[in-house]
This record gives C-alpha cells, structure tokens and sequence, in this order.
C-alpha cells in the first residue's frame, strides 16, 4: 500500500509540475500560505501566497492568482500573479500582461508586457 | 527562462497553472528547498525538503522519504516517510511507513504504523479531534 501510494503520488507531481528530462519543480498551490523564508536550488512556482524571503537558484514563477509579499532572488523571475517586494534576477525578469510588481527591479534584462503594472525602480545589471 | 517558454511552446505538455486545473491542489516541497516559518491553509501539501516551524493544514500532509521537519504540525491526515521531530495533532489519520521516523508528541483519532516505523514519544489516542 505505501509502495503504491508514493508512486501515485510522485507521477502525479512530476508529471504536472515537471516533464521528464526537466528539473522538477516546486508549487505552493492556491489555498496554501508560506510566511517565513524559502531557499532552494529548484524551481518554484507560486499559486498561493508567499510573505517573507525567497531565494531561489532557478527560476521563480509568479502564477495567475498567486501574491506574493516577499523579496525575491532568483535566477529567472516570471510574474503573471502579484509581488510586493523588491526582486533580483541574475538572468531575466518578466512581467506578464495581467502582471503586478510592486517593488524595486533588478535583472540582466527586464521585458514588461502592454497591460502590466510595474511601480518602483529598475536596474540592468552588467 | 528557456525552462518556461519551452514549455509554452509544447501544447502537449500544461503549465505550472493550467494542468494543475485538473488536479487537487498540492502543494510540493521539493528535496532542495529549505523552508522556515508557517504554512497553511487547504489542500495536500508534500515535503520533501527541510522544514522547520508551524503549519496547519486543512487537508493531508505528506512528509516524503527525503525530508526532515521539525515544529508543530496540525492537519487532517498526515503521511509520513521521512523524519519529524515535534508536536503533531491530527483530526483523521496518522500513518507511519516503514521509513518513517518520529520523535515527538503525537495526537490523533487513528494511528497506522508499517513495520520498520520508528517512534519514540508519547501518543494520545483522542477521538474527540476526529471531524
């Protein structure tokens, strides 16, 4: 029975979050809250709500619906959702259409899409 | 961000959010990640990765063969493989797999534990937590 139930349970998070061959990911889904600090080497895809520090060596991800009141670093930054919170990327920064960042910027490359919102100060890095 | 766009690009395979749609919400932690602080709300959430403080959980909660959680931990179900250290109450199940290690203060309805489980601490067996 626990044999089985791990499986399930791995296929089901690997094959959602992370397709083979790439490196998996984590989620805070919608309905979860994280107040304190997260570091990681992975991935991590916000849907809940994150408050305090997120440091990341690969990519962050900021879903629809997914708030976060927290500084960020990471290597890529992609916000559809909402940031508050200054956040540095070491490669790139994007900002989707339905996107919000409240907060200082800063990236080797910053692209913000038409009907983003962005309200703070940017810096390219060199 | 080449990880991201070559997902988009794929339309066999969903995205973070949308083929999650189909899915219970579930939160996972994974192997690399430390975490300090509190967690809650609802829905299944699996760690494996380092965890250390609160959470409260309206859902179940895995704790995977890799990861090591310290703190007080309420929720509905809660499954554990790896190492928990710490004060646990739950309203349904606790289940302890052969891997699992547990030290600590445990309340629950139900208790299942495989052989090769360890546990050392005190357990209160009490059914008016069960919801």
């Amino acid at each position: 029975m626990g044999k089985e139930t791990e499986s399930t349970t791995n296929r089901t998070a690997a094959d959602v979050i992370a397709p083979q061959g790439l490196v998996p990911s984590s989620v805070v889904s919608r309905g979860i809250c994280i107040e304190g600090e997260l570091e990681g080497q992975q991935n991590l895809t916000v849907e809940g709500r994150v408050k305090g520090r997120i440091h990341s060596k690969g990519d962050v991800v900021v879903a629809t619906g997914g708030h976060v009141e927290a500084t960020i670093v990471a290597c890529n930054i992609t916000i559809h959702g909402r940031v508050d919170g200054n956040i540095e990327a070491q490669e790139a920064v994007e900002i989707a259409p339905q996107g919000i960042l409240i907060g200082d910027c800063r990236a080797r490359s910053i692209q913000i899409h038409e009907g983003a919102r962005f309200e703070g100060r940017s810096d390219i890095l060199k | 961000m080449v990880f991201w766009r070559s997902r988009k690009k794929d339309k066999s395979t969903p995205s973070a959010s949308e083929g999650r749609l189909n899915e219970a919400e579930q939160t996972l932690l994974g192997a690399d990640w430390q975490v300090k602080g509190r967690i809650y709300g609802k829905g299944q959430v699996i760690f494996q990765s380092a965890f250390e403080g609160e959470m409260d959980i309206q859902g179940r909660v895995t704790v995977d063969s890799s990861a090591d959680v310290k703190g007080n931990f309420c929720s509905e179900d809660i499954h554990i493989r790896g190492k928990v250290e710490g004060c646990l109450t739950c309203s349904r199940m606790v289940t302890l797999e052969e891997t699992a290690r547990f030290e600590g203060e445990m309340t629950t309805p139900q208790l299942q534990m495989e052989a090769g489980a360890r546990l050392n601490g005190k357990i209160t067996m009490d059914k008016t937590r069960q919801r």
